[in-house]
């Protein structure tokens, strides 16, 4: 099509520089790699690791953190944080437990207690988009908040003999635990919104710059309500699924879950820089997370060490994210001066 | 193609924009430049409708048009690549080009939302060819990926090829050399020049002097908010050229030009425009 054209088609230089290119995959495959290396490593230290039993273990622990750690990666990618995921679910559990201890059939009282966790998200993006809050201090006010609210209905006591959901949580299909079922199509089907749909493309782009996308003509407001509203509905599927496996509805969870969630949406490289985030790296995440504690238990490490583990793992991998991501800026900044003198 | 007339801007006391007026017409690169405080952006935004002027009238294609929102003057065509481009650094180079109007696949799996990634990646290669004769070595790469020069020329294409979709229009530069090193200056020149041949109207505001001369036909000189004088790129030179800026030489002292030919404001532009009196 270009034709007779007054000036000549030239050719935009490859800005990308060998140096520049390992780092990139470095951030790129680093995580697989990690996950490899530590499933070489806990194989070799204990002969029971690899086996058939203690792999579908370790996925099942890993389904309900994964959970968690998609809903959190959703709001982190938009570039905020949600720290009330714990207590939606554990709001969800209840709720959907005393609705199936009035006799309200399982179909519904799954759909009440998604639509518990779709208002908990529309209630923490309204805080902050209405009453001008930061995500952090806004869903810090939500975990408390719901915490006590939890507490409040079930008196600070469990509700047992939740039956009806024992086949979700419990149960099996051709041979594989359910939860870890519900795991890999959660993952699918975010995966696929993320990277195939108009809304994941403008949820990327308003993570990464919300002003250029307001002026692209993104309506900024609807991608700061889906997020929350998303995280809420998927931390509410993985309350339905505890709450499944137990077979009761726990009042608290243990807040480790929220940091095991974190640690592994860091893992994927999601964190800190916001409008970055690939849904098959959190889960990677997950398993890193998950694998790390199986593992720790195989070799009769106390579970204590086992916070620690994930603690310096969450910071070495918010570190070389950044770290990582300045040496890329730094190797291509002087590449691209270099070039500039060559041409000088 | 595009009129101004007695353009104000008042901030308070100071006047911005002090009955700005000029005319231009596609296919020609026209630059404003003056000192800081001059009123070169104020003049930009409200051509470009981000912010809306006091008293005059603004014509495009010889309609009065009265924008309220940047979105207003995409209505009619204008289009404006601000100084810090608005890209989104963490998309690649189709989505950025495509952001805001991603191309659907086709049928059903368009309709649920589902974009087609090659042909945003197909169709923004094309038109980073053919609107400003780039060849990039590939559309995956991110945005912060890119040399300056490359990210300039994402940000025009994606004003540009906004543009083509409606046939010709006015595309407004904001210091657009301003990051870049001399062949990347070069380089986006021949890009601004290229788009001109297209008949659309480029504007460039800039503080680059000698790119300006090599690019603009006419370069309007602004000084304490007021369009002092207009200067015919062939026929003056650097020296006049900033004297006028500083206010060392007045317009007085040297021979006006005026150019009358411009006055066949061409309309190419079929618009729908909102407040249009």
């Amino acid at each position: 099509m270009a034709t007779a054209d007054t000036t000549k088609v030239v050719e935009a230089d490859d800005a990308v520089s060998a140096p520049v290119r390992a780092l990139q995959i470095g951030r790129d495959y680093g995580i697989g790699g990690f996950f490899f290396l530590l499933l070489l490593i806990f194989s070799l230290a204990s002969p029971t690791f690899l086996s058939g039993p203690n792999l579908l273990g370790i996925l099942t622990a890993a389904s309900v953190v994964s959970l968690f750690a998609l809903a959190e990666a959703l709001v982190v990618i938009a570039g905020a944080i949600d720290l009330s995921v714990v207590p939606i679910a554990a709001l969800v559990g209840v709720i959907v437990a005393l609705s199936l201890n009035a006799g309200i059939p399982v179909w519904l009282a799954v759909l009440i207690g998604l639509g518990v966790g779709f208002l908990c998200g529309l209630l923490n993006a309204s805080v902050i988009e209405f009453m001008n809050m930061s995500s952090l201090i806004a869903t810090l006010a939500t975990l408390t908040t719901l915490t006590g609210v939890v507490l409040l209905i079930t008196n600070g006591k469990p509700i047992f003999g939740v039956t009806a959901l024992a086949p979700l949580g419990q149960g099996r299909t051709l041979g594989v635990q359910n939860p870890i079922l519900v795991m890999i199509a959660t993952y699918a089907l975010v995966g696929i919104v993320m990277s195939q749909t108009k809304f994941g493309n403008r949820l990327l782009a308003v993570g990464g710059n919300a002003e250029a996308a307001r002026r692209a003509g993104v309506r900024r407001r609807f991608y700061v309500f889906a997020p929350f509203v998303a995280c809420g509905v998927i931390s509410a599927g993985a309350g339905i699924v505890v709450l499944g496996r137990l077979g009761s509805a726990q009042p608290t969870f243990a807040n480790s879950i929220l940091f095991d969630a974190i640690t592994a949406v860091a893992l994927a490289g999601v964190l800190l820089s916001g409008g970055r985030g690939s849904i098959l790296k959190v889960l990677l995440g997950s398993l890193i997370v998950a694998t790390i504690a199986n593992g720790l238990v195989l070799l009769r490490v106390s579970s204590f060490w086992t916070y620690v583990t994930t603690g310096l793992l969450l910071a070495v991998a918010v570190w070389a994210d950044g770290a990582v991501s300045r040496a890329i800026e730094r190797t291509s900044l002087s590449t691209e001066h270099r070039k500039e003198a060559a041409r000088a | 193609m595009l009129e101004a007339r007695e353009l104000s801007k008042s901030y308070g006391a100071v006047k911005a924009l002090d009955t700005v007026s000029f005319r231009a017409v596609g296919g020609e690169v026209i630059a404003i430049v003056g000192d800081n405080g001059a009123g070169k952006s104020t003049l930009l935004k409200v051509l470009s409708g981000a912010i809306t002027h006091d008293t005059g009238q603004l014509r495009v294609g010889g309609e009065l048009v009265d924008f309220r929102s940047p979105h207003d003057a995409e209505q009619v065509g204008i289009e404006a690549v601000y100084q810090d481009l608005a890209l989104v650094n963490t998309l690649d180079v189709g989505s950025n080009i495509f952001l805001g109007r991603e191309i659907p696949r086709k049928g059903m799996a368009g309709r649920i939302g589902l974009i087609d990634r090659r042909a945003m990646r197909r169709e923004g290669r094309e038109a980073l060819r053919d609107l400003l004769g780039v060849e990039f070595p590939t559309m995956r790469r991110t945005v912060e990926m890119l040399s300056g020069g490359q990210r300039q020329a994402v940000a025009i294409v994606r004003s540009a090829s906004r543009l083509e979709q409606r046939g010709r229009g006015v595309i407004l530069l904001d210091e657009p050399t301003a990051a870049l090193g001399v062949a990347q200056r070069q380089r986006v020149g021949m890009l601004i020049k290229r788009l001109a041949s297209k008949g659309h109207l480029v504007v460039i505001v800039s503080h680059d002097l000698p790119t300006v001369f090599e690019l603009a036909s006419r370069i309007f000189v602004m000084r304490l908010g007021r369009l002092v004088t207009e200067l015919h790129a062939n026929d003056s030179d650097l020296s006049t050229l900033v004297g006028l800026i500083t206010g060392a030489i007045e317009p007085t002292d040297i021979t006006k030009v005026v150019a009358d030919d411009d006055a066949t404001a061409s309309s190419d532009i079929n618009r729908s425009s909102r407040g249009t009196k």
